[in-house]
């Protein structure tokens, strides 16, 4: 044992993640229901990197959804290590999400007419009324490791580049132990993808935590552990495990 | 439209028992009454100012009685009417009710000067 | 939690929407304000400009017209009523005090009244704020308004009595000047706030006098005043009454109802004109409501909308954590500040519109509004805040409903 000052922060493992013969169907007027996820079943291990590909329609957004609790499924199961996230009613689904998710748009979604550091505390301001000056700190740290100024100016003004690297930092927020990225980086030129992915990534694994996206981006899909393929074909989506790339879970 | 005034209702003619050479006197039914909540109808005497806390209230409609007029004697069957809050009064010919506590007996008004035999004071009214 | 991010978010995403909404509730409201505060003051100021006119007595003829020349010096030519009487009245122990009024000259626009020194003070209240009141026949006091400085001397123009604004010399009075007639300033009255501010007083028996009636004495330098003990006393346009006690009043209102005479309290016209005054409130007041209601509802459509088209961005919020609850804050202080802001600055701007009509009406008659919001102005304002933050409850409710699933495509 190094006999210097405080001893390392144990880093926490997140739990696994398991999705187990998940079923989503819709049901639209004069139209017969169709199943957008039929049985779909993967796992995505504590700290790993998976991705979601496929052709659009595909129902891979429908699958992100069902994994943060926004959905419910008709069928199946989504388990976050013991906790059995489908059993849990509405209420109690938000708040495992807002406790352990973070979320990253292809459109960003910030509040444009906010600032920088207004927009990264913005998921406090929904269980705090007053600010908590540990949270303004964290704020200012993860604006600064995105690479923008805190008091930077409303996110309207911002470049794309710097949007997304801003709607990052909010995810990040709440220490979750769990990123839902979803096309992050189908919004921006080359050079500026290639930089997301790298921020990404690494942000993510300097906060322990697991990651699931979905993209078209083969960069962005390199860098992933594994990648499955959702495809609709017909009306029978199927889950197959092409595409594996075994990089190492880090 | 009605917002209910409360009390025993009594009529001018129900004021005296009985005109003599000496005066007037009032009757049983006044007396007993006195002290207590009554409700009158009547006519509103042309006001003296038309925001006021006291006004006369007549059997007749003063205003529009050109024979009335005749007498330059103050009617003998007019009531004192003094009200709870000052209020804006109606035109002469108006007919009112008025609800309030029944006060029996000769009294000067020190601000006014008047002397009245028979008042309703702490009293509101409407038109009727 | 706290929603004011959120809230502050939406409402600069408005732009000019959050000004103009406010500012279209607001010219609602500030109708509705401005109506009851000039009404309201329209009514209390002028029957304070009656309050020493207790009791008039007048020759046979419209009582409004009596009233509006006398108490509101509005010029009109009123017949004569016999001037025997003032020494009846000044016999009648019923009269604490009793004045003529005479009027017909004028002097740069001002009218000049006949009266005696004792009105001119009315009745002791007064006091002269410059100088004294008049006690020999070529002096005046003047009001408040006049611009005319003491020790000035004036002649007096026959009739034409301009309107406002008085002060100047017009052609017509140059040509019917009084010629040999002086009066000198030697004192001013204080403030009363009614167009008596622009008047010159003189004594009666100079007005008799200028038109060649004598002075309304037995002899050439009488002291001014009742009792009036010529052969036979001038008339005059009206009498102005103080009757000793309220029973003296109505005594004396009887008695000189006939006999060629008219006689009344100016508060029975007053009160004729304040029912008529009410009534119009009344129809402006529904016309204000319906227009009220109209806007209101369109706002509360316009956030209804706005909600409508923000769905995604709520759903966000929910995605990011934020739970049902807050998104109905967020979407109901949006609403309800918008139109609160709007109902208030009404108040305001009521008060100033009411404000602006008081001088004008000020201009015109000399009749000095006092505009004020009071109470009834600020509870209705209120009022409508209260209606307002229902009415924002609903595009909240709306929110409130929608899945999130579904708003996140």
């Amino acid at each position: 044992m190094p006999a210097s000052g405080a001893a390392e922060p144990a880093v926490r493992r997140p739990p696994l993640l398991a999705i187990t013969d998940l079923v989503v169907e819709r049901s639209e007027a004069s139209r017969p229901s169709r199943r957008i996820l039929d049985q779909v079943t993967f796992v995505v291990e504590p700290g790993a990197v998976i991705a979601l590909t496929g052709p659009s329609g595909a129902g891979k957004t429908t699958l992100l959804h069902a994994v943060a609790g926004l959905v419910s499924p008709d069928a199946g199961t989504v388990s976050w290590g013991d906790l059995d996230v489908t059993a849990l009613p509405e209420a109690g689904r938000d708040r495992w999400r807002r406790d352990s998710v973070g979320l990253v748009f292809q459109d960003f979604q910030l509040l444009a007419e906010l600032g920088v550091i207004e927009n990264i505390l913005l998921p406090v301001r929904f269980d705090h009324w007053r600010m908590p000056r540990a949270a303004v700190e964290r704020a200012e740290q993860l604006a600064t490791r995105v690479g923008l100024d805190p008091r930077g100016p409303r996110a309207g003004m911002l470049s794309r580049g710097e949007q997304q690297r801003l709607a990052i930092a909010r995810a990040l927020m709440r220490s979750p132990q769990l990123i839902l990225a979803d096309e992050p980086t189908a919004s921006l030129d080359a050079d500026n993808s290639a930089r997301i992915a790298d921020l990404l990534i690494e942000t993510t694994r300097e906060a322990a935590a697991s990651i699931l996206l979905v993209s078209h981006d083969d960069d962005l899909l390199g860098r992933a552990g594994r990648v499955h393929r959702l495809e609709g074909g017909g009306m029978r989506p199927e889950l197959r495990p092409e595409l594996q790339h075994e990089r190492g879970v880090p | 439209m009605a917002l209910a005034l409360d009390g025993a209702p009594l009529q001018f003619d129900q004021l005296y028992k009985s005109f003599g050479i000496r005066g007037y006197e009032l009757s049983d039914a006044l007396l007993a009454l006195k002290g207590k909540q009554v409700v009158m109808r009547g006519y509103m005497a042309p006001p003296l100012k038309p925001e006021s806390h006291f006004f006369v209230l007549t059997g007749q409609p003063l205003a529009l009685c050109p024979f009335c007029q005749s007498d330059a004697d103050w009617p003998a069957d007019i009531v004192v009417i003094y009200l709870r809050r000052a209020a804006a009064l109606v035109g002469g010919g108006d007919p009112v009710a008025v609800s309030g506590r029944l006060d029996v007996g000769s009294w000067t008004d020190p601000e006014t000067g008047f002397v009245s035999q028979i008042r309703i004071v702490d009293a509101s009214f409407r038109r009727s | 939690m706290n929603p004011w991010p959120v809230v502050i978010a939406d409402l600069r995403a408005l732009r000019w929407v959050a000004w103009a909404a406010p500012l279209l509730v607001a010219i609602a409201v500030a109708l509705g304000v401005a109506i009851s505060a000039q009404e309201t003051a329209l009514r209390r100021s002028s029957a304070q400009a009656a309050d020493d006119f207790d009791l008039l007595i007048g020759a046979p003829g419209s009582h409004t017209q009596l009233v509006l020349t006398t108490v509101y010096l509005q010029p009109e030519a009123i017949p004569l009523v016999d001037g025997a009487i003032l020494n009846a009245l000044a016999g009648d122990e019923r009269v604490r005090a009793a004045a003529p009024i005479a009027f017909g000259d004028s002097v740069r626009g001002h009218p000049v009244i006949g009266t005696t020194a004792e009105f001119a003070a009315r009745w002791g209240r007064a006091v002269p704020s410059e100088g004294r009141l008049f006690a020999r026949e070529s002096e005046a006091v003047v009001g408040a308004e006049v611009g005319l400085r003491l020790g000035e001397t004036v002649t007096p123009s026959h009739g034409v009595a301009t309107r406002r604004p008085a002060g100047t010399d017009g052609e017509d009075e140059a040509r019917h000047r009084h010629e040999g007639v002086r009066y000198t300033v030697v004192g001013r009255l204080p403030r009363f706030g009614t167009p008596w501010d622009g008047a010159i007083l003189v004594p009666i028996e100079s007005v008799w006098e200028t038109h060649g009636l004598g002075n309304g004495h037995a002899t050439e330098d009488a002291r001014l005043g009742p009792p009036f003990d010529a052969a036979r006393v001038p008339g005059v346009p009206a009498i102005v009454v103080k009757p000793r006690a309220v029973a003296d009043a109505y005594g004396l209102r009887a008695q000189y109802r006939q006999g060629g005479t008219v006689a009344f309290f100016p508060a029975e016209v007053l009160v004729g004109l304040y029912t008529a005054l009410g009534d119009v409130r009344d129809v402006l007041v529904v016309a204000t409501t319906l227009n009220d209601v109209l806007v209101f509802t369109a706002t509360t459509m316009l956030l209804l909308a706005l909600a409508g088209l923000r769905r995604r961005r709520y759903a966000v919020l929910r995605a990011l954590g934020a739970s049902r609850s807050y998104i109905l804050m967020s979407v109901w202080l949006g609403a309800a500040l918008i139109l609160a802001a709007g109902c208030l600055s009404g108040l305001v701007l009521g008060g100033l519109a009411a404000w602006v009509v008081g001088q004008l009406v000020e201009q015109r008659t000399g009749l000095v509004l006092a505009v004020a919001i009071g109470w009834p102005e600020v509870l209705g304002a209120l009022g409508l805040v209260v209606v307002g933050s229902l009415m924002a409850l609903l595009p909240a409710v709306a929110s409130f409903r929608t899945p999130v699933g579904d708003s996140l495509r």
